[in-house]
């Protein structure tokens, strides 16, 4: 089942790589990452993964709490 | 002849009241709300309908341009659906609240002036704050107690904004206004945008929202995300378009939530979180101030109403079927709750923008007004946004809640209501995604010179999408709910605050304590030096106290003294 999704994304992100070279409109170009094929992938995959190793490290060095953390008063209604 | 949406929802607020619960009631609403919808989608073009004159000042309760319409019609259509959601309720003053809360936020919209405008959304504050004390949860009464502090402060500055702008010989009405903004900042605009930010809840001004509307009931949170911010959107559109504050403190929100969510566990809360990240794209388009971000900023609020309302419906079907809101307590419904599952699937594919669904052709607006606007920074740090919003709404909480490790939860049955509404907001979520002009012709500037689909920009979607979905799956034994909560900026004032009160009041307790001991010796010494006390007495005030007789005498004499030097 996993190795099924991992094949299908692999062969639709192969696909859209071949479609982003041969569509490719050099017009609607602003930046250079725009020219680049595949940059969407990388910035997905290196984005996916510094967000949440980023928000991880700060939630436990700063921001995470115990849940009772703002004590019993809070519980009445 | 036109008819206010908001009156009309007034009206079925009262009519809701005087109905006992019923199949009468729920035709009532569903019929009142609906009626509401028409009166928005029969609203006129450009012009001023419904003026009044009141203490001099013209006053416009109906001006309805393009703006004006496209939130009127998106506020009643959510009115709809939230109201077929919530048929099942039996509380009166439930559905009475949540109506007045939506007509207050039509009013909002409809306003052609800052005075009337203001009216409106203290009606809306108040209301929500009801909606909120609806909930039943053990944190609702302190958490409204705190939303009610922070709008009301809101409010104020909104109020104190507005005062000194009127009494400076400023025209309320918003056509005057846009001139005054243009011209650059002043007291006035930066008082009332903090109110209106408040609103809008960028931070750190946002607390208020993820403390209080997961606290709030099922059905009453689905109205809660649709009202208080997109009017606040609404009106930053208005009354101040074109701000590089607004800009990046737009991009800045699109981030923080992102990075709450990673670390939120309850379902509700996480959706909430990306309330605040959703509508950082709109205030950014805002700040961008271009006829084609103000657009994507309209666009895009429009489309968040349908999809967050779709979320949130969803996450309240998990809530209302097994009792639970924490993803560490949930796993594997989706085989239980498969409609519940699909429904909240087409919710979450249009906040993250898959192309066919609404949340594509909308937010896609506002990242490439940026990056035509020369906010090369704003493209990327909006893009990364997006990457947060696939990974929470489209990827954890459903991986945590429907698919992933099956608790063997049994979810009871749901009210047919609830789905059906679920229905009505994931089709009209792939309606617009597919049929875009419908949306795009409704914007306030046209003719919208923009096309959502083309190659270039479907593909990097998808890729970005692949991508994010990659790095999920690798790293998802790390984004598990953990049992614990995250400190905001409400904690400054949950914890420091309520200590210095209480301090204060301590201290203001001692100075009292000080005083008498102080004083009572301070008595018992002039007592002892004038010789009224008997020696060795313990000091009392009464030792010292001379006869009644005496005493009247003394002040006679007083008195008599200061009729005669004055009749001298």
């Amino acid at each position: 089942m996993t190795r099924g999704w991992w094949l299908a994304a692999a062969a639709v992100l192969a696909g859209s790589v071949v479609l982003e070279i041969a569509f490719h409109d050099a017009g609607h170009s602003l930046y250079w990452w725009h020219d680049v094929p595949g940059f969407d992938f990388v910035y997905g995959l290196a984005g996916c993964a510094a967000i949440v190793v980023i928000s991880k490290a700060i939630g436990s060095a700063w921001l995470q709490r115990p849940e009772t953390y703002f004590g019993e008063d809070e519980e009445r209604p | 002849m036109i008819a206010h949406p908001g009156f009309v929802l007034f009206a079925t607020a009262l009519a809701t009241v005087l109905i006992p619960a019923g199949v009468a009631r729920q035709a009532v609403l569903a019929l009142g709300a609906a009626s509401a919808l028409a009166s928005a989608a029969a609203l006129p073009g450009d012009g001023v309908a419904w003026t009044a004159q009141v203490a001099g000042y013209q006053l416009e309760l109906v001006h309805a341009d393009a703006l004006a319409r496209v939130f009127a019609l998106i506020f009643t259509l959510i009115a709809v659906i939230g109201v077929v959601f919530a048929l099942h309720v039996r509380r009166a003053s439930e559905h009475a609240s949540v109506l007045v809360y939506a007509g207050a936020a039509v009013g909002v919209t409809l306003a052609g002036d800052w005075i009337t405008a203001f009216v409106w959304w203290e009606l809306m504050a108040a209301a929500s704050l009801a909606v909120i004390w609806h909930g039943n949860t053990p944190r609702t009464g302190a958490a409204g107690f705190r939303y009610l502090l922070v709008h009301a402060a809101g409010g104020s500055l909104l109020l104190a904004g507005l005062v000194l702008y009127v009494a400076g010989g400023g025209d309320p009405s918003f056509d005057a206004w846009r001139t005054v903004w243009s011209a650059g900042w002043s007291l006035p605009a930066a008082l009332m945008l903090a109110g209106v930010a408040i609103n809008a809840a960028i931070p750190p001004l946002h607390a208020w929202l993820t403390d209080a509307y997961p606290e709030a009931s099922v059905t009453g949170t689905v109205f809660l995300s649709a009202f208080t911010t997109k009017t606040a959107v609404y009106l930053l559109i208005r009354a101040f378009p074109g701000s590089d504050l607004l800009l990046w403190a737009g991009v800045a929100m699109a981030l923080y939530g992102v990075v709450y969510a990673v670390l939120e566990n309850d379902i509700r809360r996480l959706l909430a979180y990306h309330i605040i990240s959703q509508v950082g794209y709109m205030v950014a388009g805002v700040g961008m101030g271009t006829a084609m971000a103000l657009n994507g900023a309209a666009a895009h609020a429009f489309c968040h109403i349908l999809y967050k309302a779709l979320l949130l419906m969803g996450a309240g079907t998990v809530l209302a079927a097994t009792g639970r809101r924490n993803l560490t307590e949930l796993g594997g419904l989706a085989s239980r709750m498969p409609a519940a599952t699909a429904l909240y699937m087409i919710g979450a594919f249009s906040i993250s923008g898959v192309p066919l669904f609404n949340g594509f052709v909308s937010k896609s607006m506002i990242v490439s007004a940026g990056a035509e606007g020369g906010w090369p920074a704003v493209e990327l740090l909006l893009t990364l946004a997006s990457v947060g919003t696939f990974l929470h709404t489209g990827l954890k909480l459903p991986y945590f809640t429907f698919f992933g490790p099956d608790r063997g939860i049994v979810p009871a049955q749901l009210p047919r209501n609830m789905i059906a509404a679920m229905t009505m907001a994931a089709v009209l979520c792939i309606a617009l995604g597919v049929f875009p002009g419908w949306l795009y012709a409704r914007l306030p500037f046209l003719p919208v010179e923009y096309h959502p689909y083309t190659v270039d920009h479907v593909v990097a979607t998808v890729q970005l999408l692949i991508g994010t979905g990659a790095a999920f799956w690798v790293l998802r034994r790390k984004l598990g709910g953990e049992a614990t909560v995250s400190l905001d900026t409400d904690w400054f004032y949950r914890r420091p605050l309520p200590i210095a009160i209480d301090a204060l009041v301590a201290g203001a307790g001692s100075v009292g304590e000080a005083a008498r001991t102080y004083g009572r010796s301070a008595v018992a010494s002039f007592g002892r030096a004038v010789r009224l006390a008997p020696p060795g007495t313990v000091p009392h005030f009464d030792a010292y106290r001379r006869s009644i007789g005496r005493t009247v005498t003394w002040v006679l004499a007083f008195l008599a003294a200061l009729a005669l030097i004055g009749w001298l």
